[in-house]
């Protein structure tokens, strides 16, 4: 039980570095933490204590493998999610710089001075 | 392997440490480099949770962030300081955060045990992922065999993205 | 982005160093049935070998190595294949039974063998092509990225900063 809680208590250290934070790039980073704790999560669940990698070894029947390996779709949905992270990563801070641009600042409370 | 669960545990605060630092320094230099920090530490956890994969992917998209984000911040600090006026917004979302993972705590009954996956879908791709497609690579098998849609939604997740990205840097509206 | 890239060792260190990084790409690749590895992880690794062309070298002088109309060809490329495979699906089977989109259609393929290289029916063809479309995609990113930020430099109605 003791990993779940953990990697909800970074879930929560994305959550408020997205909701309490005032600059863009500490936005994207709580954004990436609590991807990274989702993902991290889900691949928890899959754990099998003592299991191996789901990859099948020489000279091991089906059997076997169905009870020694960990979870193959949870790795499967995570790989999928890490590469949506990462093109996400890439839009939002397309999305900083053209802020940055505009504005002069990462600062989203001067940028709500700036124009009403 | 009794050892794996403490090196979990010790890997885990390391990066909720590290996530913390990066969250609260002044520096947005110091925090990006922070977030490379955990991201690895991610990955060493993934090759501890038996998910060699994740971990090969993920160093590769960390090294990737890393350089695009370090490109993004250069030189350049966070100048915002908290005022008095900023304490009771920053009070409610600690609460509201507590009170989410209260809830959260007790939800984590329905999950099963850590090390006891009960991989109901898990168990007919495992047991056809070599009969059937000749893959020893279970995770090969579910991505592009026997979950291939999924796969191919991605794409179009993928061309959303890139299509958002040149929409938003394109030359033309920058004019005032 | 300064105009000429960084300096001559880097030029020479990461012109060795991609074609490293290239092939241990193909390599998880190919393997991808029987090792960690797939089409995913080489998309990444290819546009991180673009990566270390384009901090290299600067801008101006990588679209020359990596023409715009490569990329966009490669990835049309790729998304037809993938298409192909699914609507290949529609034949039916050799045992009789009904084709549908996306079925892996590996009977009519010469099968490898699990120790080889190229096993599994369509998977090895599909792993291609999201390989070499998730490496266009991100290097279009990237691209779009330094472009602006070239262009940034240069404008002189930016804000100073301090």
């Amino acid at each position: 039980m003791i990993p779940y809680i953990l990697c909800l208590a970074l879930l929560a250290v994305g959550i408020y570095a997205m909701i309490a934070k005032k600059n863009v790039i500490k936005i994207i980073l709580g954004l990436m933490i609590a991807e990274y704790a989702v993902n991290l999560l889900l691949v928890t669940v899959g754990y099998r204590n003592g299991g191996h990698v789901p990859i099948l070894m020489a000279g091991e029947t089906s059997e076997q493998f169905v009870r020694g390996s960990v979870d193959p779709l949870a790795q499967a949905v995570v790989l999928v999610s890490m590469i949506t992270s990462l093109s996400v990563l890439l839009v939002s801070v397309a999305l900083a710089v053209r802020i940055y641009q505009k504005y002069g600042t990462f600062d989203i409370t001067e940028i709500r001075k700036l124009k009403g | 392997m009794p050892n794996v669960d403490m090196l979990l545990y010790i890997l885990m605060g390391f990066m909720i440490v590290g996530s913390l630092v990066a969250v609260e320094t002044a520096d947005l230099l110091s925090s990006v480099i922070c977030i490379g920090a955990v991201g690895f530490a991610l990955g060493i956890v993934h090759l501890l949770l038996r998910a060699p994969e994740l971990a090969l992917t993920l160093g590769v998209v960390e090294v990737l962030t890393l350089i695009v984000l370090i490109r993004v911040v250069r030189t350049r600090k966070d100048s915002y300081h908290a005022t008095s006026r900023d304490t009771l917004s920053i009070a409610v979302v600690v609460g509201g955060l507590g009170v989410m993972l209260t809830l959260a705590y007790f939800a984590l009954d329905g999950l099963p045990r850590f090390g006891e996956p009960r991989m109901l879908m898990a168990t007919p791709y495992l047991q056809h992922a070599f009969s059937e497609t000749h893959l020893s690579n279970a995770v090969t098998a579910v991505l592009l065999n026997f979950r291939a849609y999924d796969t191919l939604a991605v794409t179009a997740v993928l061309f959303a993205a890139v299509t958002g990205a040149f929409t938003i840097l394109r030359h033309y509206g920058r004019r005032r | 982005m300064k105009a000429p890239g960084m300096s001559l060792m880097v030029k020479t260190v990461s012109r060795l160093a991609t074609a490293f990084v290239l092939v241990f790409g193909f390599y998880v690749l190919v393997s991808s049935h029987k090792m960690p590895g797939g089409g995913f992880a080489f998309g990444v690794i290819a546009a991180l070998a673009m990566m270390l062309v384009l901090l290299a070298f600067g801008r101006n002088v990588a679209v020359t190595f990596i023409p715009r109309t490569a990329v966009a060809v490669a990835a049309v490329v790729a998304v037809i294949g993938l298409l192909a495979v699914g609507f290949l699906g529609y034949l039916p089977a050799m045992d009789g039974s009904g084709g549908a989109f996306l079925r892996n259609f590996g009977d009519y393929l010469p099968s490898g063998s699990p120790d080889g290289m190229l096993a599994g029916g369509t998977v090895w063809i599909m792993d291609f092509c999201i390989g070499v479309l998730l490496g266009a995609y991100i290097f279009a990113m990237l691209t779009a990225l330094s472009m602006f930020h070239s262009r940034r430099r240069q404008d002189p109605t930016e804000p100073r900063e301090e």
